[in-house]
Parts: C-alpha cells; structure tokens; sequence
C-alpha cells in the first residue's frame, strides 16, 4: 500500500483555515484549496488502486472521510460542514478535470505494448473527452445561472443528494430538482450540439 | 445564448415540464405567441431532457463515470493492483500492458505450463456487480468452447485473493481500431481481414454463439503476421437452445458496452449495431454478419456508414438511410462486387442478408481471389506477355489508380488481348474448379454453359477476368439456391 508521501497539513490548521473563510475570509480558502485538493487527490488514487471488493468510489464518502481526516470535529459549527463539501465538490472537478486532460491528451494505445488494453483507454479516453466538454458547457452555464451550475457541481462532482443541495444553497429540495432538469438538459444540449460523431 | 433569451427558455421549460406532455404544445403556442424560434428553443431543450433522461445521462457522480483517468494516471507503479515480479496464483507478472474503465491488463507467465498469457483484471466496481460478473465468466467460459485460430484462445477465469481475472491468449499487436488510425489498408488487406473476422464468426455460430459487439475495438490484428483475433465474447449471447438463456442469464435486450451511456460514447458502439439490435429485437446471427458489414465499409471507406449527432440519430439512420456507396468515400477503386457484398452485409431486412457467415465468406474469399487474378494480369500486361498492348495497360492501371475506368476502352481494341482473354477464361476455368473445392469443399464443374457466359460476357465488356468472376458469381448463386 502506499503511504502518503507528503506530511500531511495537521487538522487543526485546516480546520482554522475553514473556519476563517466561513467568516468570509477569502484569503484563507486560497490556502485551504491546495490543501484539499492534494487529500482528495491522494485518497481517490488510493482507493482506486486498493482491493476493496464490493466497494465503487463514491464521492460523498470520499469527501465525507478527508472531512474526518482534515478537519477537527470539536472545533468546527456544523455550517463548516456544508462549505467544506462545497468546496470539496469544486475541488472533485478540478481533480477529475486536470486529469482527464493529462489523459485525453496522453497517446494512449500508441506504444508497442499498450495495445491490448486499447478498448479499456479508448472507453476511458472517450469519457475523458467528455468530461472536458461537460466541464466547458458547465463553466458557460455558470455565466448565464450561477446557482443551477452549483447545483450541478455539487451533485455530480460533489455526489450529493437534492436534500444536501437544498440546504447547503438554502432552497427547496423542489427547486433543486427543476434547477437539475434544466441544467442537465442544457449542458446535454451543448454536448450534443458541440460534439458530433466522432468514433 | 443571451442572459435574457436564457432566463426566459428556462422559465417556459421549468413551465412546460409541470405539465402533461400533451398538454405543453398549446401552453407554448400561446406563450411564444408569434416568436417561433422561442418556441423551437424550448422544444428542442424538452426534446434533450428527456433525451438525457432516457439516457442515463449524468445519472451518476463523474467521478464513478471517470474513474479511469484515476487508475490510469502518469504516475506508474502508485496505482495499480499488482506488481512486476509479484506472483498471482501461478501467474507471474511481467509488466503492465495498460489500464483503464475496463480493468488492469498485465502481460504474465503461467508458471506450471511456462507460457505468456494476457491477464485481465476486474475493477473492483465490476467484480461487485454480480450481473457483470456472471457477464465476465460467461465470456470465459463461451469463449474457452471455441477453438479457431481467429478467436482470442481464453485459458482460464478465476479469483485469486479477491481478484477476479481472466487468462487470455497474449497477443503483440493492436486492435483494429488503433490500426486503422495510422494504416489505410489496400483493399487485399481488408478482404483478408474482413476474411479472417467471419471465419471466427463461422466458428462461433456453428457453436450456436452470436457475439453481438462485433466492432473494430474487438478485433485484434497481431503484429508478426497480421493474423487478426475476435475478442470479447463478454457480450455474447448463446442461441436458444443453450444453457445461459435457459437459465435467464442474459436477455435479448440486453445492450451491448456501453450503449445506455452518454452521448459522445455511445456512437463507438451503436454504429455498429443492427436494425433489429438497436431496437432492442431478438438477434441471432445475422446480427454478427451486419456488424461486419459495417466494419468492412469501415475499412474502405475511412468512416462508419451511419453516425449521427447523437446515439438516437445514429439509430434512426441505421434504421431508415441506405448506406451511401463506398466509392463515395474511398480513397481507392472499389470493386462492384465489394459494393454488392456490403450492401448485402448490411441490407435492413435480415432475411436479405448473408444468411450464414459461410456465404459471406465464399463472397469475400472469392473476390479476393479475383482481384489477385486481375493484379496478376495487370502485371503481366505491364511486363511485356503482351508488349503490343504494354502503354494501354499502363494507361488502364494509372486510370484505375485513379478511380476512372476510361482505360477500359482503349484496350478493347487490342486484337491481342481478345485472343489471350480467351486463354485466360480457359486457364481460369481450370482453375475455378480448385477454387471452389477448397473454398467449400464441395466438387465443382465447370459447365460448357458458364463458359459460354463468360464469353459472352468478355465480348462486351472487355476484361476477361470480371467476366469470370462474374459467371463464378452466378454459379455461387445458382449453388445456393440449389443447396
């Protein structure tokens, strides 16, 4: 197994850093970002590459133990909570997003070798490229209506559900699911429209 | 879009979708009043809801969707299951062949019987789900009955401390996929490997096997000799009498990899679907012979004959368009008779397609032989047997490579070369008969009558070798229809 390499940034400090850009520090969620993002990272590397029968890699219970290991529960309001998965989602999409790119751009099946699993990276490599188109529909959308495409990146790069949403964004669970069906067939829309056939 | 435009489509969808489906058309008149365009956005916006709910798509967080881009990361050696040098039952790892949403593959020794095989690993996700498992043995286990040089020899599936895997065949080369984005093949190569793909489907019919994701991705061509390899029988489905669908193991509409997914990655797929497949329909093996169909015009012409901007679009044209004819893409002269088999591959109805995997495979081999026997000729004409007729022939052949037939005619006018036609129908008579004893085994003799046809057939049109194929084609036909 590996073991994480880097010394990890101890809880008490994310956990001040959290609480700070609560308050509305932005300078803090600066710090806190690089932070996350490298746990995150490392956690869903490694569960990707460990046995664990019968598990799929979920991203609630992804964020949900680097909260644990990140950030110190007596010190925190349950609020922190809620930003600390919205970051975390838009930290998720990032992750998935830079390393989509590496891969799409990567020449997979190229080498003598590689070939065998060419059907594995072309799937991978498809839904690569299509994570990169989704995530540019998501960033337009963003432009025009900022809260559907947070509803967006939390549910689908954050895995949360309506009920999480409606309380972290302070709507109703009904609203999230109409500003869901109206984002989703949006960026669906746009993915359609950019993105003819290409095998 | 603009802000405004946005805001005011989002409202009349959000609207709209409150409302029975019949009743949003008479909502959206009189709400868009005379701006149809308004109106059209909104339908179209409606149209991709339930598109994309019907698709499943964004059903689940993206990090499950792309989780390959995880495992298969730059960093090597961090992420993956096993090691070089590690032992796996008895097989020990050599090096990792690559990874992806489809699992780890390693290249390994089978330490008891010392040879390399192909070891595929199951991802965790699909070694938990209980239907992609009885999936993954199933393949194992079809694929193990059939014993044909053309399909991946699978040697073993198994689990080993909680990892499920697959023992295959390894094979050095790359999939046909990968091969065709850096090789445009001659039109002998794709006879060849079209050839060589049906006569791994033969095998598997005669085994009562379909194997229903026939697409350039399950095909292998090895690097020493080109030898081409069907793989993934994950989807196969055993015809009705067998043991799987008695048992319920798998459906008649059951779709094949990853055709209920997003747009974008369907089309991979659905292309190559049939009629009766992409409707969900029971399919048997005339399925198979479709999916080639569309792989051999693949190979010709450089693109998928049917594609549309999205998987229901690339659905709708496999059901109603005609495939547009090869000579429309193809950078080389195509030969009728591969046109023909095409369309014939690839005809709606399956009762007017190829019925067997044999017939297809009589038709392929055939006009390989034929075009082999015209560049035989060509050379031969070129070389100087026929020096009086030497510049026409060269004329022809720069004609050909250029996709006229212009040429055709100057040639005709050759004494010399009417008098060696003549030979030549002889010669190829003779030799027909070899042909097809070791085609379809079946003893074959050439009747007066054929020749004749062939004569005939020379008189007018000049090239002595189309006419034999012609009348070895209408011999085929009168054959089958005989048997």
């Amino acid at each position: 197994m590996p073991v994480s390499r880097t010394k990890p940034t101890p809880p008490h400090e994310i956990t001040q850093l959290l609480v700070e850009w609560s308050g509305g520090n932005q300078a803090a969620l600066d710090k806190l970002y690089p932070l996350v993002y490298e746990e995150l990272r490392r956690m869903a590397h490694r569960f990707m590459s460990r046995e664990r029968k019968g598990h799929t890699l979920q991203t609630t219970a992804l964020i949900n133990e680097a909260y644990l290991r990140l950030v110190d529960q007596k010190n925190v309001h349950w609020a922190n909570r809620s930003h600390f998965f919205g970051i975390s989602s838009q930290i998720m999409r990032r992750i998935l997003v830079d390393h989509a790119r590496r891969y799409a751009c990567d020449k997979h099946g190229g080498g003598a070798q590689k070939v065998v699993l060419e059907e594995a990276a072309l799937v991978t490599k498809e839904r690569a490229r299509e994570l990169l188109l989704l995530d540019e529909a998501l960033t337009s959308l963003a432009k025009l209506d900022p809260r559907r495409s947070q509803v967006v990146e939390l549910r689908y790069f954050g895995g949360l559900n309506n009920d999480e949403i409606a309380s972290l964004l302070k709507i109703s669970a009904n609203t999230v699911m109409r500003d869901w069906n109206m984002a989703r067939a949006w960026i669906y829309q746009q993915l359609t429209e950019s993105q003819p056939d290409e095998v | 879009m603009k802000s405004e435009r946005y805001q005011q489509v989002s409202r009349l969808f959000e609207s709209a979708l409150e409302l029975e489906e019949d009743a949003r058309a008479a909502y959206l008149c009189v709400q868009c009043g005379t701006d149809a365009a308004l109106r059209e956005e909104v339908e179209k916006l409606i149209a991709s809801h339930q598109e994309a709910a019907a698709q499943g798509f964004m059903a689940s967080p993206a990090v499950e969707r792309v989780a390959g881009v995880l495992t298969d990361s730059t960093d090597e050696g961090e992420d993956f299951r096993l090691k070089k040098g590690q032992l796996l039952g008895s097989y020990l790892i050599l090096e990792r062949l690559g990874a992806g949403g489809m699992g780890e593959v390693y290249l390994a020794t089978d330490t008891r019987l010392d040879r390399r095989v192909a070891l595929k690993i199951l991802p965790q996700d699909f070694a938990a789900d209980v239907r992609r498992m009885q999936r993954f043995a199933l393949e194992a286990k079809v694929a193990s009955t059939l014993n044909q040089p053309n399909i991946l020899t699978v040697f073993e599936f198994g689990e080993v401390e909680s990892l499920a895997f697959l023992a295959t065949e390894y094979i050095d080369g790359e999939t046909l996929r990968s091969y065709l984005r850096t090789n445009q093949p001659r039109l002998k190569e794709v006879l060849e490997i079209s050839a060589q793909i049906v006569a791994a489907l033969e095998a598997a019919h005669e085994a009562r096997i379909v194997h229903r994701d026939i697409k350039p991705e399950n095909v292998m061509v090895r690097r020493r000799d080109h030898i081409v390899k069907v793989l993934d029988f994950g989807l196969a489905k055993l015809t009705e009498k067998s043991k799987a669908s008695e048992s319920g193991l798998l459906t008649d509409t059951e779709a094949p990899t990853e055709f209920k997914t997003a747009p974008g990655n369907v089309l991979g797929t659905v292309a190559y679907m049939s009629p009766e497949q992409s409707q969900g329909l029971p399919v048997d093996e005339r399925s198979d012979i479709w999916s080639t169909g569309i792989v051999i015009y693949e190979m010709v012409a450089g693109r998928v004959p049917f594609r549309g901007a999205t998987a229901n679009h690339t659905i709708i044209e496999i059901l109603e368009k005609e495939p547009p004819p090869l000579s429309q893409w193809a950078k080389q002269r195509v030969p009728d008779e591969l046109e023909r088999i095409v369309r014939k591959a690839m005809a709606k109805d399956r009762g007017e397609r190829y019925q067997t995997a044999t017939d297809l495979l009589i038709d392929l081999r055939n006009l390989k032989k034929r075009l082999e026997f015209e560049s035989e000729i060509e050379r031969s004409t070129s070389t100087g047997v026929f020096a009086a007729t030497d510049s026409h022939a060269s004329n022809e052949e720069m004609a050909e490579r250029h996709g006229t037939k212009a040429g055709g005619a100057s040639r005709r006018k050759t004494i010399g070369i009417a008098t060696a036609g003549i030979m030549l129908i002889v010669a190829a008579a003779l030799g027909l008969r070899a042909w097809r004893q070791s085609l379809i085994g079946v003893p074959s003799a050439v009747s007066p009558s054929q020749l004749q046809i062939c004569r005939n057939v020379n008189s007018t049109i000049g090239s002595p070798c189309r006419s034999i194929a012609r009348g070895n084609r209408l011999k085929n036909r009168f054959d089958s229809r005989g048997r």
